[in-house]
């Protein structure tokens, strides 16, 4: 995949620092543990950027920092010029739809009480609603006959790419991908990536993937940094870190799933 | 979760509460068309009879018709339980969610507040009130919602703890819905189920109350009726006098127990993990 370089980046995150309470006991605050240590990075527009890294160290809360789940420390988080960290509730409320996430448990990502078909009247506008429905379903590669049912009579796969139909109703610029594979069987995986793959030739998307499996990575990434402890030890193009990693944690994962 | 009829057939405690209650129901419903008796019409001429073609169950120390009085105690019963059960379970959602909602410090003074008012002795205060004020059923049904929401506030609390960080809430979230949209369209249908089965349970519980502050003298006050306060009329003499106390005790007896078995029932349906 060739790596758009464009000048005006569609994300910069500038030195990132998430930390959560730890011992958090009463409502009242006692310890944090430093989860994200100043972390940057950019993501230009229609490039699919990766995060690897082991679990726990600190990818998620990237996600989640961009997304507003969490309280950031310091540092600051551009989307199209505007930092999201300053917009008042109501402009980040109207600004979300644009960045959208799928994330990596899909069995949770599901209201189990709503029908797929509620799903999309909640995100699609009433008039447009049943050729637009049609439209997503098809994109994700799924029939409209699933409307009617509840997420627990679907399959995983299937779970999954619904996720991804309901995150791409909303048209969004940026895709937050945490983990999109990783509870699915290898099959399932194969297929998601493939849709993912299929999905960036048709629709002028940005990707923030993140995930601790090198070999996902390769199929979609065109760039790549590495995450260790919270902190971002590299990041290169794709092809670049595969021939030439820097950090000897980087050589580790490479090796690691070049045996697998 | 389809609840299809042949789920709830199978489920005994709930077809045996159903059916308990559904005949109590259409007790209270239908025994004004089968008797012509008022029930506050006082002869004293006809005092303390026995069961007879006239009076179906008796009449009382004013010759009052004891089966019009269990028809309209009961439906005063019934109604003091639903409504203040129903004012009772809309504080405890909306302060639980707000608790749990917003987390933080204001959880922490919300649920020490819940812990105080669950330590107070509920039916002495409630005697407090009732005794103090001009006993009204309004004034009743107010008491004793104001003193039954706190289990729901704590149900309905952990249940949104337990959801607002799903998966399925961020992705709401990230949509760009907002926080009312979210609490009603995902939240609530999701927490439901422990509320409803709590909320059955609720009015088994003030129908004992109520029941229990008629008999003392404190609930519904005369000429009206209330299985309670029927139930004080035969305290006197309960053996030479047994219309008067046991079909009134038999009637919260079976209420009662139909609505636990209901409660039951759901717990089950809704959770079959629950039960044992």
């Amino acid at each position: 995949m060739n790596s758009p370089i464009q000048k005006q980046p569609v994300l910069e995150v500038k030195n990132l620092n998430v930390e959560y309470p730890v011992n958090f006991r009463s409502g009242f605050q006692r310890e944090t543990k430093q989860a994200v240590i100043d972390v940057s990075f950019n993501i230009f527009p229609g490039e699919c950027f990766a995060i690897v890294g082991e679990s726990g160290c600190g990818k998620s809360s990237i996600i989640d920092a961009i997304l507003g789940f969490v309280q950031t420390t310091s540092g600051t988080i551009l989307f199209e010029k505007q930092d999201l960290m300053k917009l008042s509730l109501q402009r980040f409320r109207k600004l979300r739809p644009k960045i959208q996430p799928v994330f990596q448990d899909y069995n949770q990502a599901l209201n189990p009480r709503q029908r797929i078909g509620d799903i999309f009247k909640e995100t699609l506008p009433r008039n447009l609603r049943e050729s637009q429905t049609d439209q997503l379903l098809t994109s994700v590669g799924l029939s409209n006959e699933i409307l009617n049912y509840f997420p627990h009579q679907l399959s995983g796969g299937q779970k999954q790419r619904i996720v991804l139909a309901r995150a791409l109703s909303v048209k969004p610029s940026l895709l937050l991908l945490d983990e999109p594979v990783t509870s699915q069987d290898l099959s399932v995986a194969v297929q998601i990536v493939e849709l993912l793959i299929s999905l960036r030739k048709i629709m002028p998307m940005t990707f923030l993937l993140v995930s601790h499996n090198l070999s996902i990575v390769q199929l979609l990434a065109d760039r790549v940094a590495v995450m260790k402890n919270g902190q971002l030890l590299e990041q290169q193009p794709l092809s670049t870190l595969l021939q030439n990693p820097k950090h000897d944690y980087t050589k580790n994962i490479i090796s690691q799933t070049t045996q697998l | 979760m389809k609840i299809f009829p042949q789920k709830i057939l199978k489920n005994r405690s709930l077809s045996s509460g159903f059916t308990t209650v559904a005949i109590v129901f259409l007790f209270l419903l239908l025994g004004p068309l089968l008797t012509p008796n008022n029930h506050t019409f006082q002869d004293l001429s006809a005092s303390l009879q026995t069961p007879s073609v006239s009076h179906w169950m008796g009449t009382d120390y004013y010759g009052r018709d004891v089966f019009a009085r269990l028809v309209y105690g009961g439906r005063i019963t019934w109604l003091v339980a639903v409504v203040s059960t129903f004012f009772a379970v809309c504080i405890g959602i909306i302060i639980g969610l707000f608790s749990a909602y917003r987390g933080g410090w204001i959880d922490f003074v919300v649920m020490r507040f819940v812990d105080v008012m669950l330590a107070f002795p509920k039916l002495f205060v409630v005697l407090l009130i009732v005794g103090l004020g001009a006993s009204s059923t309004n004034l009743l049904i107010g008491v004793l919602a104001l003193f039954s929401w706190m289990e729901i506030t704590r149900i309905v609390r952990s249940e949104v703890i337990s959801q607002k960080n799903r998966t399925y809430i961020k992705s709401a979230r990230a949509l760009g819905l907002g926080t009312p949209r979210i609490i009603i369209k995902h939240i609530l249908p999701n927490i439901l189920s422990p509320v409803i089965v709590s909320s059955v349970l609720l009015i088994s519980t003030i129908i004992l109350v109520e029941s229990g502050l008629s008999f003392l003298g404190l609930g519904i006050q005369a000429p009206n009726a209330s299985w309670g306060s029927i139930l004080n009329d035969g305290k006197i003499d309960p053996l030479g006098t047994w219309w008067l106390s046991v079909p009134a005790g038999l009637l919260i007896l079976t209420t009662v127990t139909g609505f636990n078995l209901i409660g039951d029932g759901l717990q089950k349906l809704f959770d079959p993990r629950k039960s044992l």
